[in-house]
């Protein structure tokens, strides 16, 4: 059975509040793929959910340090970019298995092709599309 | 004899230290924080039993599966040290471990099982008997689901949330954490056996081919 949930955005804000409305949904311990081209909405998605769980820290594109770490009070955002990853061991010498099965953290990950069939606890798929100029279409799929 | 005993195979950090039939232990306050933790608690450890790195005479350590990076800095740490005291490292699986602090619950075939991620375990046969036990096959991973149906006992160390899928109700099914002491006993004995090993050849057991083609 899989559910989904269509939002559309018609600029970087929009983009923003939808992350932070998904993000009140969201269990810890969840891992989150994000899937779309480049400039397609997904870091800022991430700050949108960030905020909507109260992390305060300011969110940034992770692609050059492929995985930036939040923390708020006991809760961590782990949000990772692995495109430029070459294989499953590379992830996992960064500590990958543990950063997905903390129980107090929410895995955001971008470019999420490599660990594909790594055995998840809950996964959910956000699909970004680009439509025209700041116009984007977000697909949630449980 | 003077042992030190290092268990980082999951999220929190064990210490044991073995002293002329005295036996010392630590436990982590935090976890997912090994790397900082291990040399201040060496250091703790050492205090307590009022010993110096120097009286050690060997260096257990649970040599996995679990926690990849984990084990990955409990084995450097237990390499440095085995390099610059010129003592031997004892490693002992952690399957043997929990198999080990269990052993008078179980009898017949019995399967530890160690939690990984999502829904995958590893996952280690033995033959019990009086006592005793002898493996069966070699450590593999398993998803969950492909085991609910095993006739064997199950030793499990994890969350309890998988625990409590196995309901084999004519076995024994043992929920378990790790136990230090357990890993003190079986070095000593693998000590006196001389089961030690140089550093050239010593790796965690990380078990799992994680290649996915």
């Amino acid at each position: 059975m899989q559910e989904t949930n269509l939002y559309r955005s018609n600029s970087p804000k929009e983009t923003e509040k939808i992350g932070n409305e998904i993000s009140k949904s969201i269990q810890f311990g969840t891992s989150i793929f994000l899937i779309g081209d480049l400039a397609s909405g997904k870091t800022t998605f991430t700050k949108g959910f960030a905020e909507g769980l109260g992390f305060k820290s300011k969110v940034q594109s992770p692609t050059f340090p492929i995985l930036n770490e939040y923390s708020y009070k006991d809760k961590f955002i782990y949000h990772f970019d692995l495109y430029r990853l070459k294989s499953v061991s590379e992830f996992l010498e960064i500590g990958g298995l543990e950063y997905l099965s903390n129980k107090n953290g929410i895995c955001l990950i971008e470019w999420p092709k490599l660990i594909n069939n790594l055995d998840f606890e809950k996964k959910i798929e956000i699909h970004f599309k680009h439509i025209k100029e700041d116009k984007r279409e977000i697909k949630l799929s449980l | 004899m003077k042992i030190l005993a290092i268990e980082s195979s999951s999220s929190s950090l064990l210490l044991g230290l073995h002293k002329k039939n005295k036996f010392f232990s630590l436990e982590s306050e935090s976890i997912n924080n090994t790397a900082k933790n291990i040399n201040i608690m060496v250091d703790k450890i050492l205090k307590k039993s009022s010993s110096t790195l120097k009286d050690l005479d060997a260096i257990a350590i649970s040599s996995g599966p679990g926690s990849f990076t984990s084990l990955r800095v409990g084995m450097s740490y237990a390499k440095g040290l085995s390099f610059t005291l010129d003592i031997p490292i004892i490693p002992v699986s952690t399957f043997e471990i929990l198999l080990f602090s269990n052993l008078k619950k179980v009898k017949g075939e019995t399967s530890v099982l160690i939690y990984s991620h999502g829904r995958t375990v590893y996952k280690c046969d033995y033959m019990v008997k009086n006592n005793t036990y002898k493996l069966i096959n070699d450590p593999d991973t398993f998803i969950i689901d492909e085991l609910k149906k095993t006739k064997n006992n199950i030793i499990f160390h994890g969350r309890k949330k998988f625990f409590d899928e196995f309901k084999n109700e004519d076995k024994q099914n043992i929920n378990t954490d790790l136990d230090i002491k357990s890993l003190v006993e079986l070095s000593i004995k693998n000590f006196k056996l001389l089961k030690t090993k140089s550093l050239d050849n010593l790796s965690p057991e990380y078990v799992g081919n994680f290649e996915i083609k």
